[in-house]
């Protein structure tokens, strides 16, 4: 068919590896090709890839996966900025700067900016994600726990980010957002696609 | 030693592999030198060790060798890169049997023993067939027999050592058998390459 973005959520394999619902081993509904990126320790995968029709359609057709449009070059409608607002809120993403005058590569780069950034952070703290024991969107940079908030900023810093603009009022929500922005001229690979 | 490094395992039996030019990866098993070539030391425990004598740039290559890769899906090799010192964490390849058009290739990570998916492909991989993973950046780009197969983006690992990684969970240690390993730093040819190979 044609290369096409998903979001899914994580869960384990009979190995206890994260492996992203619907693509990977023990929960195959796709045997095409794919490539996918995590929110970092955040049970959630912007995957990709070209399935076929009917691999589509049954990922498509599942409640807890939310595909984007085959053409990422297009503006987003209202409907479908509330659909992408709701689903990234639900899952941790902040979204609410998404509106009809972006194009939809613009916030899908966005959404990658914050899935590298939390990559990164997992790989520096280990342990759990960042929004455990309570941590939200709204928590402020200050409230976060001391080796939470450490290694926040150090993720940032250690992909060259300017943190100078976080301070500890600074909600994550602002501070995902902020940084990623920062990543807007970043490759991202998906198997043979680059977006 | 100096980069580029290379190990063609062609000497005494070692179990476990090297120690001292190998080292194995925190809380990884280990793997071993059998008839030439390396394989997993037991069957159920995941292999993976680092080349010790060097420390690569962040941006890097490591390439092993399949010899033999037998039908399962619990049985595979492969290289890894930015393999920590001190923490459960790196990046690999897992060539999955059979051997021939219908083999599997992924790419992992593995941060502080929590393994992730980041591809999959069905690939055909041949006995004396080369692995090869580089990492420049965030970008991981791997090969089969010179050929890039899959380019994917993580940003967990910054930097750590090179190394191979096999794992067998049932069956014989000699399901999944690799040879011939090299590793280097990446250089500005080679990114230029993955580059143009996009």
């Amino acid at each position: 068919m044609s290369f096409r973005l998903y979001i899914v959520p994580i869960v384990r394999n009979t190995r206890n590896e994260r492996v992203p619902k619907y693509f990977g081993d023990g929960q195959t509904t796709v045997a095409s090709d794919w490539s996918g990126m995590d929110y970092g320790l955040e049970d959630w995968m912007v995957v990709g890839g070209d399935l076929t029709v009917t691999e589509d359609a049954a990922v498509v057709g599942m409640p807890d996966a939310f595909a984007v449009p085959f053409d990422l070059s297009a503006a987003l409608t209202s409907p479908q900025v509330t659909a992408v607002q709701n689903k990234l809120e639900a899952i941790n993403v902040p979204a609410g700067w998404v509106n009809t005058s972006l194009k939809w590569i613009e916030v899908v780069r966005s959404v990658l900016g914050m899935f590298t950034l939390m990559q990164r952070y997992h790989g520096l703290h280990g342990g759990n994600g960042v929004f455990t024991g309570g941590v939200a969107l709204s928590t402020t940079i200050g409230a976060l726990p001391v080796a939470v908030r450490n290694d926040f900023t150090a993720a940032a810093v250690s992909l060259g980010l300017n943190v100078s603009g976080i301070t500890g009022t600074t909600t994550l929500r602002q501070a995902l957002k902020a940084l990623a922005d920062q990543l807007s001229q970043m490759a991202y690979h998906f198997g043979t696609v680059t977006l | 030693m100096a980069l580029p490094a290379s190990d063609a395992f062609t000497r005494a039996n070692e179990n476990p592999l090297a120690t001292g030019n190998w080292t194995q990866v925190p809380s990884m098993g280990f793997l071993q030198l059998l008839s030439n070539a390396v394989e997993v030391q037991s069957v159920g425990s995941d292999g993976c060790q680092y080349w010790n004598p060097d420390t690569p740039s962040n941006d890097q290559k490591s390439q092993i060798t399949v010899t033999t890769l037998n039908t399962d899906t619990n049985k595979c090799v492969g290289p890894a890169v930015r393999c920590s010192t001190t923490v459960q964490s790196f990046y690999m390849i897992r060539a999955l049997g059979p051997l021939g058009a219908t083999a599997t290739f992924k790419l992992y990570k593995m941060v502080t023993g929590t393994a992730t998916q980041l591809t999959t492909a069905t690939k055909t991989i041949n006995a004396a067939d080369a692995l090869r993973l580089e990492v420049s950046g965030t970008t991981l780009t791997g090969y089969i027999a010179g050929v890039s197969q899959a380019t994917i983006s993580d940003a967990a690992l910054a930097s750590g050592r090179l190394g191979i990684f096999i794992f067998v969970d049932v069956g014989v240690p000699g399901d999944a058998v690799a040879d011939n390993w090299t590793g280097d730093n990446l250089s500005a040819s080679d990114t230029l390459f993955a580059q143009a190979c996009l």
